[in-house]
């Protein structure tokens, strides 16, 4: 009995015929389908494919125009790419193993316009439990929720109006109560001191009474210029009456001497209240400083300008790159030691697929060279394009196979700008560590997508240096990056429509003369020590000494205006004070120096009446021998 | 009208002179592909039915019905699979088989592939010797009483059969 049936070869023959004639001119159809199922299904957005073409003899593989839309843009692209094309290696390709020694990858850009959506009917979506958030997810959010705070808090240099009102509504007199203004007190107490002087001056003018002691002194020396000398007798009560006047004289002499004192203290007083006011203008400055303590003016927190303009951008991007980060953790996960001898085991609908050792050291993917080329430009993009190329080494499924690490390296370079992306996915070592590099040099600013200000510099013409790292080790991310943006524009004479002048002033004294900035920002999501957020950049502390200087000029201005206000009321009293002070002293002056004058006059007249008659009681007793003549009378 | 066709094959078997072990060896190859899933292990068994002198027919009445059985046997079969694939004197075996060319596409390592695998190996022999004597034992004591049945020729007749099998 024959074991195999010889009718059999037909119907192989017609099998084989019709796989041949699927995969002639059905297969490329199918797989471009599969490659459009599995786009859209990883990236959540439409992928379009124009044509794949595969060779079978070749066992190569070629895909046209590639464009994966961006879920988050409706209209624009994540990746666009004219071409891919790699070859698998056969043998590997019959045990399940896909390797690639080569493939290049021409015209890559990114971010292109596209002219339809690239929305994907709406899919039920499975919602995570909280149990299921990853750490990452988890503090991710966080941070952005953080980002947009802290965007939100961000008190804007719209403070400036609040500044503003406050110096514009400021009115002294409101403020200033004259009553409590140490100088004007100081004058006043002045004045009142010299006033309380001319009174107790003019008590003592008034309680001289000048005229009876002249009138006596008059008597009497009339008395005494009608004696004549007789008699021995005569002259014993001439010399009386001389004794007498002396006496009187002498009274006189007093009174004229404790006027001439009032005179002298009056002088003195003139002199010394000059001097009173040398402390004014220090108690000026004093006043003005208790005054201006009186206004309340905001401070801003400066460290906010690079937080607001910087900060979100920042998580942004941080976002997207640790998406990308997990989406390569996804499909090239952690593998430890140990999976390499012990079988797998993969949970699936369908059963278990049990994951048995690989003997001949090829993992199951291995593409080991990939050679790319592209553009920073496309459609839809405005910036001066750069074209890169680069590459990326050793996509595996199992690094520990091939004994490499994943790497990449893309970069760019044109006369003006220059851009370079690497990184490295490393799964040899017990814990994954990803990290990616991105060196950026001479970009328009204005890509950055830094929120423009009626407050803040223009980016517009301005270009920026940045230089980003991020690593995520096991489940620790992070992120740092540099960034030199030079070429910042502000056009401080233009005018905001409805802000006040001295606003555009305030601002344009601000920014005036930078044109640029360094922002240094970190990210870290660490499982032991949580989020850790900061954003550091010189432009702070310019700003911050800035606006002190700022807030100073606007102070000094206050200050102008209560010194104006304090001095004129200041002058204005002490003009007041000073003639009333003036008036009493001249009217002392006036009532002592008559006075003065006839005293002294009265006194002169004795002097020369007594020195007379003593001359005559002198010749007397020369004459009649008489030696009874007092000497102190003769002496004078 | 499926089982109009089992019907009709099964007559044709039956009534007919094939050789029992053509006939048997036939049914147990067609439990392999009414048990085991995927496309490249069916077409193995499919070639292998299709190269060896066996009886299709009876091949197809198998696998419709182990096709249909498969459903219920699976949660059963991912068991023995699993445990046959993790048992540690096979596992060599296997791992060997994982880096032989073409192997792996089979999806021998799935635990309901192996489960399957090995439901079918060992329903193998009894269905082969039960069909044989069952076949043996019909032609025997029943072909000529079944042939006389109005639902035999019915189904037997070849315009009445096409149309009703249309």
């Amino acid at each position: 009995m024959k074991i195999f049936r010889t009718a059999f070869v037909i119907p192989t023959a017609i099998i084989i015929a019709l796989i041949l004639v699927f995969f002639i001119f059905y297969f490329d159809v199918y797989l471009k389908r599969a490659f459009i199922f599995a786009g859209q299904t990883a990236f959540g957005a439409k992928v379009e494919i124009a044509a794949v073409r595969t060779t079978f003899t070749k066992l190569s593989l070629n895909v046209n125009s590639i464009k994966i839309g961006d879920k988050n843009n409706e209209f624009r692209n994540l990746l666009d790419i004219d071409n891919i094309n790699f070859k698998v290696r056969f043998t590997p390709l019959l045990t399940k193993r896909f390797i690639i020694d080569n493939m290049s990858v021409d015209g890559l850009k990114w971010d292109t316009l596209r002219k339809t959506s690239n929305k994907l009917p709406p899919k039920k979506k499975k919602e995570k439990k909280p149990g299921e958030e990853s750490f990452l997810d988890r503090t991710m959010r966080e941070a952005q929720k953080q980002a947009i705070a802290e965007f939100n808090a961000f008190p804007g240099v719209q403070r400036f109006d609040e500044i503003q009102r406050q110096l514009k509504d400021f009115s002294p007199q409101s403020v200033i109560d004259m009553a409590g203004i140490q100088s004007v007190a100081r004058i006043q107490n002045t004045y009142v001191d010299i006033m309380g002087k001319y009174d107790s001056y003019v008590k003592t003018i008034n309680s001289i009474n000048v005229q009876p002691q002249i009138d006596e002194i008059k008597a009497l020396s009339d008395k005494i210029s009608k004696t004549t000398i007789k008699t021995p007798a005569d002259i014993t009560a001439l010399k009386d009456n001389l004794q007498a006047l002396d006496a009187k004289k002498k009274e006189l002499e007093k009174t004229y001497t404790d006027l001439r004192a009032i005179q002298t203290s009056l002088a003195k007083d003139a002199t010394d209240q000059k001097n009173m006011f040398n402390d004014i203008p220090g108690l000026i400055n004093s006043d003005i400083d208790a005054i201006a303590s009186k206004l309340s003016i905001p401070q801003l927190d400066i460290k906010n300008i690079s937080r607001m303009l910087f900060g979100s951008i920042w998580v942004t991007r941080v976002d997207t790159v640790l998406y990308y980060m997990e989406l390569i953790r996804k499909y090239m996960p952690e593998k430890s030691k140990e999976e390499k001898v012990k079988p797998q085991v993969k949970e699936r609908m369908k059963g278990r697929d049990v994951i048995f050792p690989v003997k001949n050291n090829l993992p199951s993917l291995w593409i080991a060279n990939i050679s790319i080329n592209g553009t920073t430009g496309g459609e839809g993009k405005e910036n001066t394009p750069i074209t890169f190329k680069g590459f990326i080494k050793n996509i595996t499924s199992n690094q520990r196979l091939i004994g490499q690490n994943t790497t990449f390296e893309i970069a760019g370079d044109d006369t003006n700008q220059k851009i370079s992306l690497s990184g490295k996915f490393n799964r040899l070592t017990d814990i994954a560590e990803d990290n990616i590099l991105f060196v950026m040099e001479g970009m328009d600013a204005a890509r950055l997508g830094i929120p423009e200000t009626d407050y803040t510099p223009s980016f517009k013409q301005a270009k920026a240096n940045l230089t980003a790292d991020f690593t995520l080790k096991g489940s620790d991310f992070t992120a740092k990056a540099g960034l030199y943006i030079h070429g910042l524009t502000f056009d401080a004479a233009r005018e905001f429509p409805g802000v006040d002048k001295n606003i555009s002033k305030y601002v344009g004294m601000l920014w005036q003369g930078i044109n640029s900035m360094k922002v240094e920002a970190q990210i870290g999501i660490l499982k032991d020590s949580g989020l850790n957020f900061a954003l550091t950049s010189d432009i702070d502390k310019i700003l911050g000494q800035r606006f002190g200087n700022i807030l100073n000029a606007a102070i000094g201005d206050v200050k102008e205006t209560i010194r104006k206000e304090i001095n004129q009321y200041v002058e204005t009293q002490k003009k007041v004070l000073q003639t009333e002070a003036d008036k009493y002293k001249a009217k002392i002056q006036s009532e002592i120096d008559p006075k003065l004058k006839d005293i002294q006059k009265q006194i002169d007249s004795v002097k020369n009446l007594i020195t007379q008659k003593e001359n005559e009681i002198k010749k007397q007793a020369a004459s009649s021998l008489v030696p009874s003549v007092p000497s102190g009378l003769l002496k004078k | 009208m499926i089982f109009a066709k089992i019907i009709k094959e099964l007559l044709k078997i039956l009534q007919t002179d094939v050789s029992p072990n053509q006939v048997a060896f036939g049914a147990a190859l067609g439990v392999f592909l009414g048990l085991v899933p995927g496309f490249l292990m069916k077409l193995i068994f499919f070639v292998l039915i299709l190269i060896l002198r066996v009886n299709i027919g009876a091949a197809f009445v198998t696998w419709t019905i182990f096709g249909i059985l498969s459903f219920g046997l699976d949660p059963l079969a991912d068991k023995i699979g699993f445990f046959v694939l993790n048992a540690d004197s096979l596992v060599p075996l296997w791992t060997y088989l994982f880096n032989v060319a073409i192997v792996p596409f089979t999806r021998f390592n799935n635990s309901v592939v192996m489960g399957n695998i090995t439901l079918a190996i060992l329903f193998f022999l009894p269905v082969f010797f039960g069909a044989r004597i069952f076949i043996s034992y019909y032609r025997t004591h029943w072909r000529d009483k079944v042939a006389k049945w109005r639902i035999t020729k019915l189904l037997t007749a070849g315009i009445l059969s096409h149309t009703l099998l249309k």
